[in-house]
């Protein structure tokens, strides 16, 4: 048996594709008979000529032999295959109805499934584009007390790259969002500063121009190296742009060379738009010299990404560069107990990579789940149909088909509709993936590799083949079931109850669609939810503004005098309600983090410099000014703000967000408590004295709690170059012109660098965010259409063939609305049940979102609670429209017609 | 056709089998073989014998090579393949059931 499908296939290969081949040698088989037989005769004594003659009358018409072998010829596969798919066809044509709802219904489900995980792949799952080799980079973290962390200090990064035997390279870079200048005028790009040897890892070469040059070269000037897209949005694609000067943060760099199109750098699934080398030589690169320290072991802001030696794998890696990594804890107590994690792959620290691929994981069994619905649909479909259809089949049965033809003629039935829904849901894919306008309103597609590939085509091809499996199978049950004499004996016109399978069925259906349902709408309006927690900030009218201080001034120490002077320029301003000083602002990105202790808890500096766990809490410390906490619209909980008097000479104070209050003082009020710093080369930090609790304000990312924030006065802190928040008195913001009059009024030594409105800087963290919600939105409008047209298939179906029942009953004289009661009440009998079965699987499905969201909440529950109306909406409708059709219509017409 | 006895449905694939069970044979082999296992009571004419040859082939049960007649000729030569034999072996086993099942019934007082 094993070698029967085999070989049936070779020789369908044989003579239906090679069929003149096979034509060829029929044709000398033939000959060859004749031939032997001829000389048989001639062995018995004829001539040749009459032997020939002989051989061929005996084998009676060369022709009709060939024709009778041709029909034998892989015959019972194709000839009847091509008869059964015409037959198929024909049936199909006779319900179009069903035909129409199961095509739709698993054509949307397919192609839904296909358009989400194409996007997926092509945004988060993606390997880096336009990069040599990509199989071969490694990313490399830090692995300290079982964390893992992606940053390194630079003489970590410059050890491991001299260390390492197994790499052929081993390139750091960062990025973030700087304020670009050209002549074309001033916006935002995401920039990312990187060591001379990057784009040799990574195999880049320049489109135009050329890259950084090797470890002691170093240009005269500032360098950079711009992204394919922005030199043609800038630079028309010119060549001219090559030696152009723009300004970074301020900054006049120039231009050497230009990247190729579709290099977006290494930190996706953000596309930085221009590089830069973050030093050359042992110079720090300006735009970052401000909280960069090249020579610090402790200053960790470099991730790094390796290209491995031919013949070695991540394994060698690992071990070649954690023996560097040991031989480093003996070189700075800042790296005891420090090692390193290499993985494969590049872009992505590995626990990014994890939490990114959490979403598409949850996305992944949504769309399971939707699949498993529309084959649901077309299964109870394919059951309703199958019951209409048994006296047809029965009587064939009884004619003489055997059941093994009758299965196979269901089969082909169920072929029919897969391949239509397996095409509907591939151009339904590619409509929703490539109506980018539609899409691009709600997520950004920069960069998104749309084309699909095999992976997801099979996914289609493996929906549509289960599709075939479903319809084909669930008739065939009956027809193996059926007796035909018992069928055929009453007509087939009993009754006809549900089956016990059909109800489970719906039942089932209805649970489903209001897990998968209620499930989305908790998914987005988790993440809708976080998208606009910053919303009560006002963040468009309020502006901030990055400016320089002259660095005399700063030599002279002016600066505080210069941002005093500042915000009383602002205060008179008349289109300004409020301003405010701060260095970072929230949401804050990941922003240096400093660690503090509750006074008498922090180490002493032996013990800190020997610690091998990360003691003490991370908090943010921004500096701000007093009316940071108005302008920000942040509420003070208890205790005062800052004033002018906290200034150099009086004690230092803080003010903590609920959130770090909670954590270092859970039972006690924490005004007037004094928070340490851990201790530093540069010798003690006084404590500072806890003034104030603010209102905790929201990060970005939906799964993450507030971080422990820690707010100092910018009047304490001689260093600062804080951002000037303005909050503008109309709707929209200050316009920049306003701005560059007031800063200038300021004080003659302030440079404007940018400015930027708060919901911009939002828009720009939120992308990833905004991404998947927009998808589990899509996909939430796909489930429930296609819940609502399963439903109302299968009802509709069923209503319809009670279409007899109704008239028995009405000619014993039940009124239509007798009738309509009864088979509403069945109806809600199934929604009611199914609802229940639905909610208890809701409860399960909300226990395990919790744990990728840490804030879905039971209100999200009114949104599941929607959803349910909905589909009983759909059933009703279902139930309703088709029966009153069937009470109305006249009985004795009915009973007649059957 | 020369037949004596009307070939009953089926038994044609059985014969070709038991004919190839020996060694591989050409067509006209096949067909003179038949002739003899069956004391001429069956002659096979190529109108029937090389679509039931290319049946068989296509279920797997026949491999055809070419090869060299006796007398020098090129043609196909056809052999029993492990599946041709465990089927000529069922339909063997069927065939005497039902000759045994028909005897009994048939010579039932």
């Amino acid at each position: 048996m094993s070698t029967l499908l085999p070989a049936r296939m070779r020789s369908l290969w044989r003579r239906l594709i090679r069929r003149s081949r096979a034509e060829a040698a029929l044709d000398n088989e033939l000959h060859a008979y004749v031939e032997l037989l001829a000389a048989e005769y001639e062995a018995q004594g004829l001539s040749p000529g009459a032997a020939r003659r002989a051989a061929l009358l005996e084998v009676g018409g060369i022709e009709q032999a060939k024709e009778a072998t041709r029909d034998a010829w892989a015959g019972d596969m194709l000839a009847t295959g091509i008869r059964e798919l015409r037959y198929a066809l024909r049936t199909l044509r006779r319900s179009p109805g069903f035909v129409g709802v199961a095509v739709v219904t698993l054509g949307l489900g397919i192609g839904g499934a296909t358009a989400v995980f194409t996007i997926i792949k092509g945004s988060l799952l993606r390997p880096l584009p336009a990069v040599e080799a990509a199989d071969r980079l490694v990313t490399v973290e830090r692995q300290q007390a079982g964390q893992k962390d992606p940053d390194f200090s630079y003489p970590d990064y410059r050890d491991l790259r001299e260390g390492s035997t197994s790499l052929s390279g081993l390139a750091a870079y960062n990025g973030t969002s700087m304020a670009l200048e050209t002549d074309g005028g001033t916006t935002r790009a995401w920039v990312s500063y990187v060591s001379d040897n990057f784009f040799d890892v990574l195999g880049v070469s320049p489109a135009a121009g050329r890259f950084f040059p090797g470890v002691n070269g170093g240009d005269p000037t500032e360098v950079v190296v711009l992204g394919y897209d922005l030199w043609q949005q800038r630079f028309g694609g010119s060549p001219r742009a090559i030696g152009a000067p723009i300004r970074l943060e301020g900054i006049v760099f120039t231009v050497i060379g230009v990247a190729p199109p579709g290099f977006i750098g290494a930190m996706a699934p953000y596309p930085m738009e221009a590089w830069i080398p973050f030093a050359q030589g042992s110079a720090v690169s300006p735009v970052l010299s401000r909280w960069v320290d090249l020579e610090s072991r402790r200053n960790d802001w470099l991730r790094l990404v390796g290209r491995l030696v031919p013949g070695r794998d991540v394994a060698a890696a690992q071990a070649d560069l954690a023996a560097v990594a040991a031989r480093l804890e003996a070189v700075d107590p800042a790296n005891r107990g420090r090692s390193v994690h290499v993985s494969g792959g590049a872009g992505m620290s590995a626990e990014e990579r994890a939490r990114l691929s959490r979403v598409p994981h949850l996305l992944a069994s949504t769309v399971g789940l939707l699949l498993l619905i529309a084959c649901g649909n077309v299964a109870s479909l394919s059951l309703v149909r199958a019951a209409a259809r048994r006296r047809e089949l029965v009587t064939r049965l009884a004619l003489g088909a055997s059941r093994a033809a009758l299965v196979r003629q269901v089969s082909f039935e169920g072929i029919v509709i897969a391949a239509g829904a397996g095409l509907l849901g591939v151009l339904s894919a590619r409509l929703l993936v490539q109506s980018t306008t539609l899409v691009q309103t709600v997520i950004p597609m920069d960069g998104v590799d749309l084309r699909m590939d095999l992976r997801v085509l099979a996914i289609a091809v493996a929906a549509s083949t289960l599709t075939a499996v479903i319809v084909a199978l669930t008739p065939s049950l009956q027809i193996l079931r059926v007796q035909p004499g018992a069928v055929l004996k009453d007509g087939g016109t009993t009754l006809r109850r549900r089956s016990t399978g059909q109800r489970v069925l719906i039942v089932c259906q209805v649970a489903a669609s209001l897990v998968l349902l209620s499930a989305s709408a908790l998914v987005f309006s988790s993440f809708q939810r976080v998208l606009h927690t910053h919303d009560r900030l006002d963040p468009h009218n309020l502006v901030d503004v990055r400016m320089e201080i002259d660095r005399s001034a700063v030599t002279a120490g002016r600066q505080h005098e210069i941002l005093r002077s500042v915000l009383e320029s602002a205060a008179a301003n008349t289109e300004v309600s409020g301003a405010a000083l701060a260095t970072t602002i929230p949401p804050f990105e990941y922003g240096s983090r400093a660690r503090v202790f509750r006074r008498g808890e922090e180490p002493t500096a032996a013990e800190f410099a020997t610690s091998e766990t990360n003691a003490g809490l991370r908090v943010h410390a921004p500096r701000v000014s007093g009316d940071f906490f108005a302008v920000m619209r942040i509420p003070m909980v208890r205790g005062r703000t800052f004033t002018m008097r906290d200034d150099t000479l009086s004690d230092p104070v803080a003010i903590v967000n609920q959130r770090l209050a909670q954590a270092l003082w859970p039972a006690s009020d924490p005004i007037g408590e004094y928070v340490a710093w851990p201790p530093s080369e540069r010798g003690p930090r006084k404590p500072v004295r806890i003034v104030g609790v603010a209102a905790d304000t929201r990060d970005l990312s939906p799964t993450s709690e507030p971080t422990p924030t820690m707010y100092l006065p910018y009047t304490q802190d001689r260093g600062v170059n804080p951002l000037l928040l303005l909050r503008g008195r109309a709707e929209g913001p200050i316009s920049e012109t306003t701005i560059r009059r007031l800063i200038e009024a300021a004080d003659p030594s302030l440079n404007l660098l940018s400015t930027r409105t708060l919901s911009d800087r939002i828009q720009d963290q939120v992308q990833p965010q905004r991404m998947a919600s927009a998808w589990i939105g899509v996909f939430g409008v796909i489930a429930l259409l296609l819940s609502c047209i399963g439903l109302y298939g299968v009802v509709a179906q069923d209503v319809l063939q009670r279409k007899r029942e109704f008239a028995v009953r009405s000619t014993l004289g039940a009124t239509a609305r007798q009738i309509m009661t009864t088979v509403f009440g069945e109806g809600l009998k199934l929604a009611a049940i199914g609802g229940v079965a639905g909610s208890l699987g809701v409860l399960v499905v909300q226990r395990s979102l919790q744990s990728f969201f840490a804030d879905v909440i039971p209100a999200d529950l009114l949104a599941a609670l929607a959803a349910t109306i909905l589909l009983t909406t759909a059933m009703l409708a279902a139930i309703w429209l088709p029966a009153r059709r069937a009470s109305r219509s006249d009985p004795s017409e009915t009973l007649r017609h059957d | 056709m020369p037949g004596r006895t009307p070939l009953l449905q089926g038994t044609l694939d059985l014969l070709i089998l038991k004919a190839l069970s020996l060694q591989p044979l050409h067509g006209l082999g096949v067909s003179r073989r038949i002739e003899q296992i069956t004391r001429g009571a069956y002659k096979v004419g190529p109108g029937s014998l090389f679509p039931a040859l290319h049946r068989l082939e296509d279920r797997g049960w026949l491999t055809a090579t070419e090869g060299e007649s006796e007398n020098n000729r090129r043609a196909k030569y056809y052999d029993l393949t492990p599946a041709g034999q465990r089927q000529l072996a069922k339909e063997t086993d069927e065939w005497k059931r039902v000759v045994g099942v028909m005897q009994a019934a048939l010579e039932h007082p």
